[in-house]
């Protein structure tokens, strides 16, 4: 049953299409369109795509045949044993990047809110690292730790003797590991550093004074002024870094070849084995993997979900 | 009047035809080249002998698509996939077996091209090269090449006591009084990554005492105790190489700047030493045990299949006319010294004789073009050239086999055998 003050949609039906245009849904519908077509284009269509490759084997030449493989390509994902140990190391490396980049971020930017001389300076070249071109800084990374002339072993061997061998940073599955969860923190942190700035600067002074009034200490002053400040703003970062950290190829691949990462596997599929149907699958499996993360994460991180 | 009108139909019909025949006359065609200068005076030549192409072919347009080198190979999967390959790439022959294996290729029109500037004019080994797997066509048409052996320093080897390594040990020997690790000196600049110049330079050793990686029925040949000599001796070689995982940047960088006197490098090298002046002390050795074998990679024109006719035809026409000796000349040219030509036609042109680069390395310009008679690849075995090896390359089995055992001190007859089973099965399943 209709409310009395809802107008009804029937008559609406008889009215031609500029009255029609005037009720606030078909209104809202035109206006929606351009993206939603663009949407469609961008975004649905792929995933519709990408979703039927996952059942077929595909040659690289499109004039010829495809076969049709079923699960395949799915089975042959979920049988194999590098499949699991990729997702093992990558949901370490994006668990430690997210957390290391984000803490970073935001003690940075609790100790950059304030006033101090040259502040404009200092919060340009924190972000450096976030700005400078991934090539550049792998290749730095690449001269800093090079087992023969890397300024790493230079100043840890034959300045401070800390090691008699020097040892082999990019070699080791342990150190590639940690250096590569290093270099994401050091590199993705000013994101962090950026959001949590703006939002910091925009809480009122006089909640710290009353907190200080009230005999609260430094920590609770975190915990019940800035923290329920930030909330919004650190669950964007969480998401938007885990995903961007699940799906990384470019700096873990160009850094070293002992981090199987997802990324990697998943190019190394598509690109170095040729085999397009199993990668396709695979984007699938992540998608859904990323998808049930994000969706435990919200829940987790803002508990009443969007209200 | 009905006369009248039948004259008139029947003199626009013929108007109409007439002007049909002249619009197909005058019918412009457009093929695209892509290529992997992206460096801005490299494409300037480019661009440069296009624009003379067309002038000389009037009708045909040839669109330039440069592409990153690293990223090459995956804009090529993408555009054959969308069916939107360009009529001529510019590919390594290793490349052109993948491609090749997925008929990506016009055989034809490249045996065409091929014809028709004469199989004469190329060097000794080169056509052998770039056969496809019947051996029956070529996988493209040859521009410029590179290869790869031992470049060493001959006063430092001579003040040692040493002349050129002419087998394994006599290598091993040099290298070894070369290493003191405690002083930061090693013999030899070796890859160990885990990377396509590791599994070339590899393969060298193995090839050199007869281990491939396939016997001639296509039988995966890995753990054979040939593979494992040249395994196990790469083992011992690279312990008088710098720690770690070697790839082109370490072994480049130590050569240069005189960590080590000996490295395993491509003829990319030399315009390196041609700046820093020590072309005339620069010598080339090739890894020998029961035979000689120089790596090599020859860069190659081909035209992709699924063309039509008219495209077909001007990509037929424009690598005729890249091959030309004063085109191809400038094309070698763009990376003087390092490119190789491969072709009489530009050996005899006189702005390669009398390049400065060229001719600051003397004989051994020539030389270098003469060892494609010597290169010797993995999967090519007598007249077949078996393209599962552009996957095998692609899975990078081989230089993870040779890293685990040189970086890893991983067992060599296991890792063979584990190395086996995984190429094995690699090929069953494409």
């Amino acid at each position: 049953m209709k409310p009395a003050c809802q107008p009804s949609l029937l008559p609406a039906k008889r009215l031609s299409l500029g009255k029609r245009l005037k009720t606030d849904t078909a209104f809202a519908w035109y206006l929606l369109a351009p993206s939603m077509v663009l949407l469609a284009l961008l975004v649905v269509y792929p995933m519709v795509a990408n979703l039927q490759l996952s059942f077929l084997q595909l040659p690289l030449n499109p004039r010829l045949s495809d076969r049709f493989v079923g699960l395949d390509n799915y089975l042959s994902i979920l049988s194999d044993p590098e499949f699991y140990h990729s997702l093992w190391v990558t949901f370490w490396y994006t668990a430690l990047v997210v957390l290391g980049s984000t803490g970073v971020g935001l003690g940075v930017a609790l100790f950059f809110n304030r006033e101090f001389r040259f502040r404009k300076t200092a919060r340009s070249l924190v972000i450096l690292s976030y700005v400078t071109p991934s090539i550049s800084l792998v290749f730095a990374w690449k001269y800093m730790f090079n087992s023969g002339y890397g300024i790493v072993n230079w100043v840890g061997g034959d300045l401070l003797h800390l090691f008699d061998q020097a040892p082999l940073w990019f070699d080791n599955p342990g150190s590639s590991f940690a250096l590569v969860v290093l270099f994401a923190v050091w590199r993705y942190f000013p994101y962090a550093f950026i959001s949590f700035l703006a939002i910091l600067q925009t809480i009122d002074k006089s909640l710290y004074e009353a907190a200080e009034m009230d005999g609260a200490n430094l920590w609770q002053k975190f915990r019940m002024i800035t923290l329920p400040a930030i909330m919004p703003v650190l669950a964007t970062v969480v998401i938007l870094r885990a995903i961007w950290m699940f799906y990384m190829f470019a700096d873990v691949y160009l850094l070293t070849n002992k981090v199987n990462i997802l990324g990697v596997y998943l190019y190394k599929t598509a690109f170095a084995l040729n085999d397009l149907g199993k990668a396709a699958a695979l984007s699938v499996v992540l998608f859904g993997i990323i998808f049930i993360v994000i969706l435990l994460a919200r829940k987790r991180v803002t508990p009443h979900g969007n209200n | 009047m009905n006369k009248k009108n039948t004259l008139l139909i029947s003199a626009l019909l013929s108007a109409l035809a007439l002007t049909g025949c002249d619009d197909k006359k005058t019918e412009s065609v457009t093929i695209e080249f892509m290529h992997s200068s992206v460096e801005q005076e490299r494409q300037a030549v480019i661009n440069d002998l296009i624009q003379k192409f067309e002038q000389q072919n009037p009708g045909v347009h040839v669109k330039p698509v440069p592409v990153e080198e690293d990223a090459y190979n995956t804009k090529v999967i993408t555009l054959a996939r969308s069916g939107a390959l360009p009529a001529v790439i510019e590919t390594s022959h290793d490349y052109a077996k993948v491609m090749d294996k997925e008929q990506l290729i016009d055989r034809e029109a490249v045996n065409d091209v091929i014809t028709g500037i004469g199989a004469d004019n190329f060097y000794d080994g080169v056509l052998r090269i770039v056969k496809t797997e019947d051996g029956a066509s070529a996988t493209g048409v040859p521009i410029s090449g590179w290869i790869q052996g031992i470049w060493y320093r001959k006063q430092q080897l001579a003040d040692a006591g040493f002349s050129e390594p002419q087998n394994w040990q006599q290598l091993l020997s040099i290298t070894t009084a070369f290493t003191h690790p405690d002083q930061k000196k090693f013999g030899i600049g070796l890859p160990t990554a885990e990377s396509v110049m590791t599994e070339q330079s590899f393969s060298q050793f193995a090839l050199s005492n007869g281990a491939n990686v396939f016997d001639a029925n296509g039988a995966i040949t890995i753990d054979t105790p040939e593979m494992q000599q040249a395994l196990g001796f790469y083992q011992q070689l690279a312990k008088t190489t710098l720690p770690g995982s070697n790839d082109i940047m370490e072994i480049k960088d130590a050569f240069m700047n005189g960590t080590v006197p000996m490295a395993v490098y491509s003829t990319y090298i030399l315009p390196a030493i041609y700046s820093e002046g020590f072309a005339q002390d620069i010598g080339f050795a090739v890894p020998t045990e029961k035979s000689q074998a120089v790596y090599g990679t020859i860069t190659s024109l081909t035209i992709t299949a699924g063309q039509t006719d008219a495209q077909r035809d001007a990509a037929k026409k424009f690598i005729t006319f890249m091959e030309q000796s004063d085109n191809a000349t400038r094309w070698v040219l763009m990376s003087p010294g390092a490119a190789l030509p491969l072709t009489k036609l530009v050996t005899s042109n006189s702005d390669w004789q009398n390049n400065p680069v060229v001719k600051a390395f003397g004989p051994l310009s020539m030389e270098l073009v003469q060892q494609f008679a010597n290169v010797q690849v993995f999967g090519s075995v007598g007249e077949k050239n078996f393209t599962s090896m552009g996957d095998i390359t692609g899975s990078a089995a081989l230089s993870e086999m040779v890293n685990a055992v040189t970086v890893g001190n991983k067992d060599v007859p296991a890792t063979l055998a584990q190395t086996q089973g995984r190429v094995t099965n690699l090929v069953q399943k494409r």
